[in-house]
């Protein structure tokens, strides 16, 4: 069977995953598109198995602004799909066509999706669907994609559509741009420039507009230095008369022939003030953010949300959690109980169920975290956050849109490392990610609690918050040298579409809440489980030691390693051992610790034996700061798609952590040693 | 925004004039000898030009315009010769009373007088000295950037002075010439602003909304 593929397109908030979603149902398949980190999804129609939709990503334009619409562009331009499904937003009609008009430009096969017309509905517009498909030359549909209306219909346009030869679209640029671009279509008629199977008016297009890669292009197969010269001249001569530079010319260009469609498909019911062209009423979004964004009532309401976030997410998911440790409590049990084999049983016991589900415990509040964080995102909240929290992010140098990934850090680093997606800038994107880890996760809380309750007994929440400030101040720090040395350059433009809020639907979240989780999961399962077992088995070498004892691998290792800590304060191997496991998972190291001091009674009295405040305040600050687990390593792995970025982040978080700590000890002990000869 | 006093915005104008004239840096005690004031005064003007974004300066350096001071001082000067020219022409009154009048009507003129001022004297044909009127009108109801505007002002967008990939983007998010903007919310560290056009919200920094000019509603 041949397979046809159609490419869906549309702006950020167009409908676009719901869309997919609906048309593909549950068969999707997704992976990252080659060389860069978007990730690419795809699926088959749901009644036509043999029409492969691929989802682009949401995007406004077709240049070359972010590695989204590089994606697009690119994917539209070599891979040419069959056709295009074009999602626009009819309640705001005249943006979304714009990415329609560059489509069609390109000669693209498009299926338009006029979505969200509920959406436009509420706002008193009505759009003309026939109307705006007779002007476009397109087959359009009407969808409400989150009722699932239309999508049977545009699953049928789409097949019936699928082999249609591109019909001629033009906007007429006016007779001075009109007259160029004839001469440059001529020209490459004569000259057969023909790129693939691209339209010569697109070429011609791209060549006035001096796109540096169409034309590198062409000069391959043969456009001559003189055609070129000849090609400055022209454009000079436009810029000229326009006084503007050609590219504004033509995005006005296509901005003014948009403006004649809109006037033309919709009609506005009532309340729209015709003149001044602004919807004078207010609606119920623009309410909702003079409240939400109110210049002094936002930061209290943004504090609110994200404080229910975390609440929701750890009150919600311990219950899960202990839920979690308690069947594996049992599994255990069950499991020695069955297997009677030391090694087989150690190995399910403490290798599988313990690393392992030491990970999977978290996935309760992993899922609920991205669940709000999905509503958020679907609410159009998000938006909102990354506006207001842009000042100060600026400071630091980074912008709005990373304060998400940073707070999500509180939770969880992995997801944390993968909201980094929306990040246009690399050098933004890389910075958050760098700095990520300092954040401290939900999984270091069990070990300051630990110690805090040991040595600290009357000011745990103290030392706790403490911990959680430095790892702050120190994200700050790491983020404003990362700018100044490794990502240096001028901060990106911050412009940002603030969507109107919508209500989520439980469908939507669902999706958008598996799409981030799903991958940690995957990763549970494959490369955390190998470092897991690998550690196991370093554990109980060699044969016949007690497990993670001073003499197995681990212990070993942890012993030599054990040098490396003198200076802060815990340069013993059990501390040591317990921060290698704990690169496994960060709430391992007080597991480890129990294992460890296994025969030196108790946990707590081992512990308020052989530590001192001074001591343990350092290891906490290292358990803070140190390399971050393997989870999140993987995860940074896969986003940078760079082994050395791991390493990277590694290394110099492993570095922070231990300055920290030898400066906090060192002058700590110094400070006690004088303190206690005053008496 | 930050409005200038008057005597401020005389410093700003002279500033311009002297780094026009001078063609080389202009320094405190340029302005002082040309005003005919102290020092201590000039320096302090500079301090308050500097908070406003209006000059650049360090200490014992050049006084040097920012792009945002430019413009301001072009418009003083602009406004400046025009009240003086239709003052004289239109209204006979003698030059010396039209110079030192027009210095005291030019800080305080709002637009719609200015904007029936230009209208008549193109109509009527009327030159102003060293000035091309049409190029006066174009500039002066260019005349804010919409960082300048405040919540709820409106205007029409006039040009995106950005330059490559910014001013792109900004007109593909469709801030568009002739179409209208209206300052819908300014976040709570004064920046980024937020922005309606026609369907949608647009947020932007300071430092991009710079870019754009509109004509105030
Ligand atoms: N009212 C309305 N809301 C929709 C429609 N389609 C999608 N949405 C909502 O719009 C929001 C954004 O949708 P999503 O599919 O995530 O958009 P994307 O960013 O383009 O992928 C979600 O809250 C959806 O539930 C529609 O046809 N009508």
């Amino acid at each position: 069977m041949d397979i046809k593929r159609v490419a869906l397109i549309g702006n950020p908030n167009s409908g676009k995953t719901t869309l997919f979603n609906a048309l593909t149902g549950s068969t999707q398949q997704t992976g990252n598109w080659p060389g860069v980190t978007v990730e690419k999804k795809s699926g088959k129609l749901l009644k036509y198995q043999d029409i492969e939709v691929i989802d682009l990503p949401g995007t406004y334009s077709l240049g070359e602004y972010s590695e989204d619409e590089l994606v697009a562009k690119r994917f539209l331009l070599y891979d040419r799909p069959e056709a295009v499904i074009d999602v626009i937003d009819s309640s705001n009609l005249k943006r979304n066509l714009y990415l329609t008009m560059l489509l069609l430009e390109m000669g693209e096969n498009v299926i338009l999706s006029v979505n969200m017309l509920d959406a436009a509905r509420s706002r008193n517009a009505e759009v003309d669907v026939v109307k705006l498909s007779t002007l476009l030359n397109v087959p359009a549909v009407p969808t409400i994609a989150v009722k699932g209306k239309g999508i049977a219909e545009l699953a049928e346009q789409t097949r019936n559509h699928m082999d249609r030869k591109c019909q001629s679209f033009r906007i007429d640029y006016g007779n001075e741009i009109e007259h160029h671009l004839c001469k440059f279509e001529r020209l490459i008629c004569q000259n057969e420039l023909q790129l693939d199977d691209l339209e010569p008016r697109f070429l011609a297009i791209k060549m006035l507009e001096n796109n540096h890669s169409i034309l590198h292009r062409l000069r391959e197969i043969g456009l001559t230095t003189e055609q070129e010269e000849d090609l400055e001249k022209d454009r000079a001569h436009i810029e000229g008369i326009f006084k503007e530079d050609i590219e504004s010319v033509m995005i006005e260009k296509r901005y003014g022939f948009i403006e004649g469609i809109v006037k033309q498909v919709v009609n506005k019911t009532q309340g729209m003030d015709k003149e001044v062209g602004i919807n004078r009423k207010i609606n119920v979004s623009d309410a909702i953010d003079a409240v939400v964004l109110h210049r002094v009532l936002a930061l209290p309401i943004f504090l609110l949300i994200m404080f229910l976030m975390f609440q929701i997410t750890f009150t919600v998911g311990g219950l899960f959690t202990n839920l979690f440790e308690l069947t594996l409590g049992k599994l255990s049990s069950v499991v020695s109980a069955l297997v009677a084999q030391p090694l087989l049983n150690s190995f399910l016991v403490e290798g599988v169920l313990g690393g392992v589900g030491s990970i999977l415990v978290f996935i309760p509040n992993i899922f609920l975290l991205f669940f709000v964080l999905s509503i958020l995102e679907d609410s159009g909240y998000m938006a909102r956050g990354a506006y207001l929290m842009d000042g100060f992010m600026r400071k630091i140098g980074l912008q709005g849109k990373s304060f998400i990934p940073m707070v999500t850090g509180f939770g969880c680093s992995v997801p944390a490392v993968m909201a980094t997606r929306t990040l246009e800038s690399k050098a933004d994107r890389m910075i958050t990610m760098m700095v990520l880890p300092f954040m401290s996760c939900g999984a270091r809380l069990p070990v300051y609690v630990l110690f805090a309750s040991i040595f600290f007994p009357n000011q745990e929440a103290l030392v706790v918050i403490s911990l959680y400030v430095i790892g702050i101040v120190v994200a700050v720090l790491m983020a404003k040298i990362f700018r100044l040395t490794i990502f240096r350059g001028k901060n990106t433009p911050f412009v940002m579409e603030l969507p109107p809020y919508r209500i989520p639907t439980l469908r939507g979240v669902m999706i958008h809440m598996w799409d981030r989780g799903g991958e940690f999961l995957k990763k549970a399962g494959t490369l955390i489980f190998a470092v897991v077992i690998l550690i196991w088995v370093l554990s109980n070498l060699p044969y016949g030691v007690a497990y993670a004892s001073q003499d197995s691998y681990i212990g070993r290792i942890g012993q030599a390693l054990s040098v490396l800590f003198r200076p802060l304060g815990f340069g013993t191997w059990e501390a040591t051992t317990a921060l290698i496991f704990g690169i496994v998972a960060k709430e391992v190291v007080v597991a480890a610790l129990g294992t460890v001091y296994a025969s030196q009674g108790t946990l707590t009295e081992a512990i308020g034996l052989l530590w001192t405040p001074l001591s343990a305040y350092s290891f906490m600050l290292m358990t803070l700061l140190y390399t971050p687990c393997i989870a999140t390593l993987a995860a940074i792995r896969k986003e940078t798609k760079s082994i050395w970025w791991m390493f990277f982040s590694m290394g110099y978080t492993f570095a922070v952590a231990w300055l920290f700590s030898f400066v906090f000890y060192q002058i700590g002990s110094r400070l006690s040693f004088w303190l206690g000869l005053l008496g | 925004m930050h409005r200038l006093s008057s005597a401020n915005q005389d410093y700003l104008e002279t500033i311009f004039l002297l780094s026009q004239e001078i063609m080389e840096e202009v320094r405190p005690t340029d302005i002082a000898n040309r005003l005919n004031v102290s020092k201590a005064s000039v320096n302090q003007a500079i301090k308050a030009l500097k908070a406003a974004g209006f000059v650049n300066n360090e200490r014992y350096g050049p006084v040097v315009l920012t792009e945002k001071g430019r413009f301001e001082a072009r418009r003083i000067h602009f406004l400046h010769h025009l009240i003086k020219a239709f003052m004289m022409s239109t209204l006979n009154i003698r030059e010396e009373i039209a110079e030192k009048e027009a210095c005291q009507i030019e800080h305080v003129i709002g637009n719609q007088t200015v904007k029936a001022i230009v209208n008549f004297m193109r109509n009527n044909n009327i030159k102003v000295h060293h000035f091309d009127l049409d190029e006066v009108h174009q500039f002066l109801f260019y005349s804010k950037r919409l960082s300048e505007l405040k919540v709820g002002d409106q205007g029409v967008v006039k040009m995106v002075d950005a330059k490559g990939d910014l001013k792109k983007r900004i007109m593909e998010m469709g801030v568009i010439k002739g179409d209208i903007i209206e300052v819908i919310g300014v976040a709570p560290m004064g920046d980024p602003i937020s922005l309606r056009i026609g369907d949608y919200n647009l947020s932007l920094r300071l430092a991009e909304a710079d870019y754009v000019w509109v004509e105030v509603l």
